[in-house]
């Protein structure tokens, strides 16, 4: 079932963001055109300067509407697909709740780095008549001296990095799902609720996160102190890293329980 | 056997409202049953607990032995009062996604009663009128072989041409041993195709009955006792 909801998930939000998408490569890819063009001609084309500006607010309006979209779309769904009037169709599908909340968290990850990597391609439109393939052969060709010289070690603050930031993004989301799904046990002043969750909740993550932090940091240099020599070991900051990444887990954990929870147990649909 | 729809003193509590008050209701299986009240009685509210789309604040509710959840949703075909469908599909692609997630779904009987309306497949539901669009709804949920189908006020905002489509497409497609629940107020409209009458007023439960004793006891239709009992 999952695989479904994600099919029709992706069918759903794709009508805004491939046009979205498309739009915003065009607008890069005429960017570029007009520099190419300026560099050919320099200024015997009055028109040009004109075209070249108005070509880069528009990228740089979808740029903002392409990452605020991301955000808008994810949570708008969320909102709207389980708690408004499509919610009667959703809630009445034979699938279990957490499901729901999985599907649509997937396809939001999923658009999120699509956004970023249609940003990077949109970098790599701008400069399509500038491209030095030899500058990228020398990037490749590094990074691939770099692989059998790397330790285990690098590999693994690669991973660190990569799940951080995709703990990140995941925690992230779930916490804006579960108080949208707070707000909605309230019979009325439903969005205030839900903000209310939003910014408590909120200020108590923080708390909790600096003090984690703290605690790290302190027996961190507690331990250092017996270290003989200034060796700069690199276990600290795997510590730092694994240390966040349990952190982000455990809440991804808590706010993906609680929403589920919230919509089996405390759903009332208006 | 578990009776296929049962409510054990089920109260629902809004702000400020007490929706449903210990509300008793056992429903055996084949049975064709009108869930009747005014506005506001509490007949919505009972049918969106049975899918779960509530919580009770006391009791129970059972749809084959087993409280709202994955397992009920696979039996019960639910219509709701209101437009719940993704505008921007088309009815082919409605179509393909009730297949999807209904095993129980015929594709074939859709398809079929969707041309012997004349609508286009290839429609989206947003282009079509208010009654066609309630049409497709219909259509879409009695074409589930459920063990139970909830209409919540199937023949509500239509034209009386409309309601006699619906009401033959309700009676001709569901199976002999489902149940059905019709919720309405326009009970002249329904009251040849029902078994059993529920009459409901502020959230309590008047009369649970056939509707033959009914009229044989009263000695007057069903729409007459109705008009009788909630006189205003």
């Amino acid at each position: 079932m999952l695989r479904k909801l994600m099919k029709y998930e992706f069918r759903a939000t794709s009508r805004t963001f491939l046009p979205l998408y498309g739009a915003f490569l065009l607008a890069a890819l005429l960017l570029a055109v007009f520099d190419q063009m300026h560099q050919t001609w320099g200024n015997s084309l009055p028109w040009l300067d004109a075209a070249a500006l108005v070509t880069g607010i528009a990228y740089g309006i979808l740029f903002i509407a392409v990452m605020v979209m991301t955000a808008v779309v994810a949570f708008q769904r969320f909102y709207r697909n389980l708690f408004t009037d499509e919610g009667y169709l959703t809630h009445t599908l034979p699938v279990k709740t957490h499901t729901h909340v999985t599907a649509k968290l997937l396809v939001s990850v999923v658009w999120c780095i699509a956004s970023i990597a249609v940003f990077f391609l949109s970098v790599l439109v701008l400069s399509i008549f500038n491209l030095q393939p030899a500058a990228y052969g020398e990037i490749f060709a590094d990074l691939v001296k770099w692989i059998p010289e790397s330790n285990w070690e690098s590999w693994a603050f690669l991973l660190e990095i990569f799940l951080l930031v995709l703990l990140y993004l995941v925690c992230g989301i779930l916490f804006v799902y579960m108080a949208i799904a707070a707000g909605n046990i309230a019979g009325r002043h439903k969005v205030a609720l839900g903000i209310g969750v939003f910014i408590g909740a909120g200020i108590i993550l923080q708390l909790v996160y600096l003090l984690g932090i703290t605690v790290g940091v302190r027996s961190t240099f507690d331990l250092w102190k017996d270290i003989p020599d200034y060796t700069f070991p690199s276990w600290p900051l795997h510590g730092f890293l694994l240390g966040n990444i349990v952190f982000f887990l455990f809440f991804s954990a808590v706010f993906y329980i609680l929403t589920s929870w919230i919509l089996k147990r405390k759903l009332n649909l208006a | 056997m578990n009776p296929v729809f049962e409510c054990r003193h089920l109260s629902k509590n809004f702000p400020g409202k007490e929706a449903l008050q210990d509300v008793n209701i056992t429903l055996e299986r084949g049975r064709i049953v009108g869930l009747l009240g005014p506005n506001g009685s509490g007949k919505s509210t009972l049918m969106k607990l049975a899918n779960g789309l509530l919580c009770p604040t006391q009791g129970g509710i059972f749809i084959d032995g087993m409280a709202p959840g994955e397992e009920t949703k696979k039996i019960v075909s639910y219509l709701p009062d209101k437009n719940y469908l993704n505008d921007w599909m088309s009815v082919r692609q409605l179509i393909r996604f009730f297949g999807d997630f209904y095993e129980d779904f015929q594709k074939e009987a859709a398809v079929e009663m969707i041309q012997r309306l004349g609508i286009p497949m290839q429609a989206r539901l947003k282009t079509l009128s208010k009654g066609t669009k309630e049409k497709v709804q219909l259509i879409l949920v009695m074409s589930r072989k459920a063990k139970l189908y909830l209409l919540d006020e199937p023949i509500g905002g239509v034209d009386p041409a409309a309601r006699d489509y619906i009401l033959h497409t309700i009676i001709s497609n569901y199976s002999e041993d489902a149940t059905v629940v019709i919720s309405t107020h326009l009970i002249s409209d329904v009251e040849s195709i029902l078994d059993e009458a529920i009459f409901i007023a502020d959230g309590k439960i008047l009369l649970h009955s056939p509707v033959d004793e009914l009229r044989e006891k009263n000695n007057m239709s069903v729409d007459a006792w109705f008009r009788e009992v909630f006189k205003c």
